[in-house]
């Protein structure tokens, strides 16, 4: 099987780390693993902010360069939500790109539904002594459904222990251009969410979405919180996470 | 053009399908059909479900074998609740001897000096644990809503599983609605300050419940 | 109708006075596990009575698409049912309209006092105004509508209007209203205080002329108002004075009794998680002959305001909403700010799609977009409104109207040139990596980042080198 890896524009700009761990993680189940070298960003701002011709734009670019895998994962519930569900809708009546956007939509997966539900993967290579909380991001949450596999993997990271925090799947408040829009809301949310974690009194904080992930961490450290790490999913799983 | 007029314009342009005539009558049919929507299973006999839905929503309940009790009954039940020996009664339990219990009861219509009414029930439904009211010239909706205490006899035999089921019970038997169904289930209450919750907002504080027989 | 006494263009400042009161976080802080946690544990129960959340919406958004896609129809047999059994039906086209038709009713009878079971149709109208204005008492009955009608606000959530009262403020509204000194108070005072209500109100419902209600449901088969309420205070308003007038919006039609009852098996576990809330009436014209209580006239008024131009359009689900309120019991901006930031009558999301529908997109541009579309709201709705998608739509209205900001417009375009020229963004998000990189300064954080100062006022931005992943991948490829 070849797969293409999304790297997503966030992870790119913001956290390579999080690409290379979801590397290792496909070529650890014994796949071809390709990073599709023209690859930019999937257009979900645009579609947010309700920018349709601009969001069907870099669909487009997205699509024909992403459509010649066996498989598309993306280490992003939210980007990963922009290809399966929103794809599809932004072509529904043509002809042309309607099909294509619906296959490519069939093949796209977030990265730990495709290690735990496509590949099966047994074995993971990360290691990790301590305790994490799983925050359960939205798009991933209710858009797709991913809830039972990042926490199936963790499960099999040696010496990781989970806490489970309170209303883990309660909205952390990113939210895209919201939190920079909204940003009295956002920062009050999020103050939820860092409470929750708090009380959950683990080492580390781990989710599967870089832009909630970013937000939790910005926040906890304006707090004062300097101990609590805040990890991507694939960096535990991988191993990719500096002691 | 009326109000109703340009209204239903509006909403007709807004459907969009010519021949309301006939739209009309296929409408008429399906709800002769009645078709009912997911239903419940539920587990065990209805009296005991119902006793404990009752008991579970603040109301007490009590088993009788017969009406011939019920008088008894209430007027120990009012004096352990240091309530006065007397109530308003509709008029389909009047006929039940209370002065023999000691106890002085008036028919009619509730006043708002009433400290506790007693009523019957037109059914009872298991599922949620509720009474079944109709308002008539015998059974005056007040009874179940001013007095502070609302005592309801109900005969076991008048448990039904579902509210569908009391909707037959009522078609079939009454067929069509009375001015008011009060559907009632335990004392009235509130949680608008603080979210605390209340018992006895506006109608009554305390609901008693004698339920009387077997179920046949 | 346009903007009428919406706000809703003032949501920004209002939302950051809001996050900023202390007594309304504090009561928001309170309320909000209370209201998810016992839905939760309601919908947990439905199993053990062989029944799914998942099935029995499917059949409640069926039951209300039933009635939408004829709604014309079963509002004329709604119509025929209920003048068969006496009732008068009027039709108001707007808010003006409900007012006039119900001051109208009430200077032919001759009514000084009204009381008033929670109606957010006489929300949408001010109806409490206009009575005033008329020389007729309005009296909310509601412990929560009556204890934000002595405030003089408007009620802040759709099922509890008073959330964002704390027990201090309702002693102060008490104590002043009803002639006594002010006492310090607990929690275990609440009781008490709802007591004094009691009292108060008792005499009210004992007093007034004519009960105004609104309707949770209208079944057509009956020509019957569905009431549903814990309080008792909706049975005295409908019981008590001689004159009842229901006013309610023409969407709230189902066909039958059984579609009710179906509807009443999510209604309350989706509001405040109960089984089934303490009074479910049903209302059928008036009073008997032999009768000697109950209204000796009951009038419809059949309320448009809005929703017959969402009929047929592409925000018909949003006519499917029965009112439970838990889109906002689940929402996270809701629970941050109350419901008066939304600046209308309805808050949360409902709010959000409904506001701008019936007051004018161009006076709500705020509400579509105050949304981290986290989609919370949409999991729990009991007739699967998918109010983000609505939310999406009227985005989408906005762009194509041009009412989206330049800054925004101009910076997604050039974003979207740049994003389909790889080579050249691959360059400028190098030379952005190693720009964050030196504002971050070894400390692997941003505080103040001029491009996001919304972001930066409550966060740190965390920084994690200075050099993008496709740079890096390229390195390692050519090792």
């Amino acid at each position: 099987m070849r797969i293409a890896l999304y790297v997503t524009c966030l992870v790119d700009l913001m956290r390579p780390s999080v690409a290379f761990a979801a590397l290792r993680l496909l070529e650890a189940t014994g796949n071809d693993v390709v990073v599709p070298p023209a690859q930019t960003c999937c257009g979900q701002p645009a579609w947010s902010s309700g920018n349709r011709p601009l969001a069907a734009t870099l669909a487009q670019k997205a699509i024909a360069e992403l459509e010649g895998y066996d498989a598309v994962v993306v280490p992003s519930g939210s980007c990963a939500e922009q290809i399966v569900k929103v794809y599809p809708q932004l072509f529904t009546d043509d002809p042309v790109w309607g099909p294509r956007a619906r296959a490519l939509a069939g093949r796209t997966h977030e990265l730990t539904a495709f290690l735990a539900e496509v590949a099966g993967l047994e074995a993971v290579p990360g290691e990790f002594a301590g305790s994490v909380t799983y925050h359960d991001s939205c798009k991933g949450l209710r858009g797709l459904g991913i809830k039972a596999q990042p926490r199936a993997l963790l499960a099999r990271v040696k010496g990781l222990s989970l806490q489970e925090m309170g209303e883990c799947e309660e909205c952390c408040g990113f939210g895209g251009a919201f939190a920079e829009n909204y940003a009295d809301i956002s920062a009050r949310i999020v103050d939820r969410k860092c409470d929750s974690i708090a009380a959950a009194g683990a080492d580390a904080v781990v989710g599967g979405d870089l832009g909630c992930l970013l937000n939790i961490e910005g926040r906890l450290r304006r707090r004062g919180d300097e101990k609590t790490r805040v990890l991507h999913v694939a960096e535990v799983l991988a191993g990719e996470v500096k002691a | 053009m009326s109000a109703r007029e340009e209204i239903l314009a509006r909403v007709r342009a807004g459907v969009g399908k010519p021949d309301a005539a006939g739209r009309r009558a296929l409408a008429e049919t399906w709800m002769r059909a009645r078709s009912p929507g997911p239903q419940p299973v539920l587990a065990g006999d209805l009296l005991a479900r119902f006793c404990e839905k009752a008991v579970s929503l603040a109301s007490s309940v009590e088993r009788l074998a017969d009406y011939e009790q019920v008088p008894a009954h209430v007027a120990a039940w009012l004096a352990a609740q240091e309530l006065p020996l007397s109530a308003v009664t509709t008029l389909d339990v009047a006929g039940l001897d209370w002065a023999a219990a000691g106890l002085a009861c008036r028919s009619g219509p509730a006043v708002d000096a009433d400290a506790t009414g007693i009523s019957g029930c037109f059914c009872a439904v298991a599922e949620t644990g509720t009474l079944m009211l109709l308002s008539g010239t015998a059974t005056p909706a007040s009874v179940s809503l001013l007095p502070e205490t609302h005592i309801a006899l109900v005969p076991a035999s008048r448990i039904v599983g579902t509210m569908e089921e009391a909707f037959a019970l009522l078609r079939s038997e009454r067929g069509q609605l009375p001015r008011a169904v009060n559907f009632i289930s335990g004392p009235s209450r509130t949680g608008d300050i603080e979210q605390t919750i209340v018992l006895g907002a506006h109608g009554p504080c305390r609901v008693h419940l004698i339920v009387i027989g077997e179920t046949a | 109708m346009k903007a009428g006494h919406s706000q809703a263009m003032f949501f920004q400042s209002r939302a950051a006075e809001k996050v900023r009161n202390p007594v309304l976080q504090k009561a928001l802080q309170k309320a909000k596990p209370l209201f998810s946690g016992k839905r939760a544990k309601s919908m947990a129960a439905l199993p053990d009575d062989g029944l799914e959340f998942e099935q029995l919406r499917d059949a409640c958004a069926g039951i209300r698409d039933r009635a939408l896609t004829d709604l014309d129809v079963w509002l004329e047999i709604f119509e025929d049912n209920a003048r068969a059994r006496g009732a008068e039906v009027l039709w108001a086209r707007d808010g003006d309209e409900i007012c006039k038709l119900v001051i109208d009713v009430a200077q032919r009878h001759g009514v000084r006092k009204v009381t008033k079971s929670k109606s957010m149709l006489s929300e949408e109208a001010q109806l409490n105004e206009a009575l005033a204005a008329a020389g007729i008492e309005p009296v909310e009955t509601d412990l929560g509508e009556y204890i934000i009608q002595l405030a003089g606000e408007a009620p802040s959530h759709i099922i509890a209007p008073a959330v964002h009262k704390s027990l201090e403020e309702v002693e102060a509204l008490f104590a002043k209203t009803h002639g006594r000194p002010q006492e310090e108070r607990t929690s275990a005072d609440i009781p008490a205080l709802t007591r004094e209500a009691r009292g108060v109100l008792r005499q009210h419902f004992l007093s007034a002329d004519m009960g105004i209600s609104g309707a949770n449901f209208l079944i057509a088969e009956s020509g019957t108002a569905a009431l549903v309420t814990n309080e008792g205070n909706g049975r005295m308003v409908t019981t008590l004075p001689k004159l009842h007038v229901v006013i309610t919006g023409i969407e709230k039609v189902v066909p039958t009794l059984e579609d009710f009852a179906t509807l009443m098996r999510l209604l309350p576990r989706s509001a405040t998680g109960q089984t089934i809330s303490n009074y479910v009436s049903l209302l059928t014209g008036t009073r008997s002959e032999e009768e000697v209580e109950g209204p000796t006239k009951t009038v419809f008024i059949l309320v448009d305001n809005g929703r017959a131009s969402l009929v047929g359009s592409a925000y018909q689900e949003m006519l499917r909403c029965i009112r439970c309120g838990a889109c906002m019991n689940h929402c996270p901006v809701y629970f941050s700010l109350g419901g008066h930031a939304y600046g209308w009558v309805y808050p949360g999301p409902m709010g959000s799609v409904l506001t701008p529908l019936y007051t004018g997109i161009e006076n709500a541009l705020d509400l579509p977009h105050a949304s981290t579309g986290c989609r919370q709201c949409s999991s729990v709705c009991p007739v699967r409104i998918p109010l983000p998608d609505l939310m999406h739509g009227l985005r989408e209205i906005q762009h194509e109207r041009g009412l989206r900001p330049w800054g925004e417009r101009l910076g997604l375009r050039a974003w979207a040139w740049l994003a389909t020229r790889p080579a050249l963004y691959r360059a400028l998000t190098r030379l952005a990596a190693r720009y964050l990189n030196w504002l971050a300064d070894g400390s692997g954080r941003i505080r103040i980042f001029g491009f996001a100062p919304g972001w930066t006022a409550a966060r740190d931005l965390p920084v994690a080198g200075n050099r993008t992943f496709f740079e890096q991948y390229a390195a390692r490829k050519r090792d």
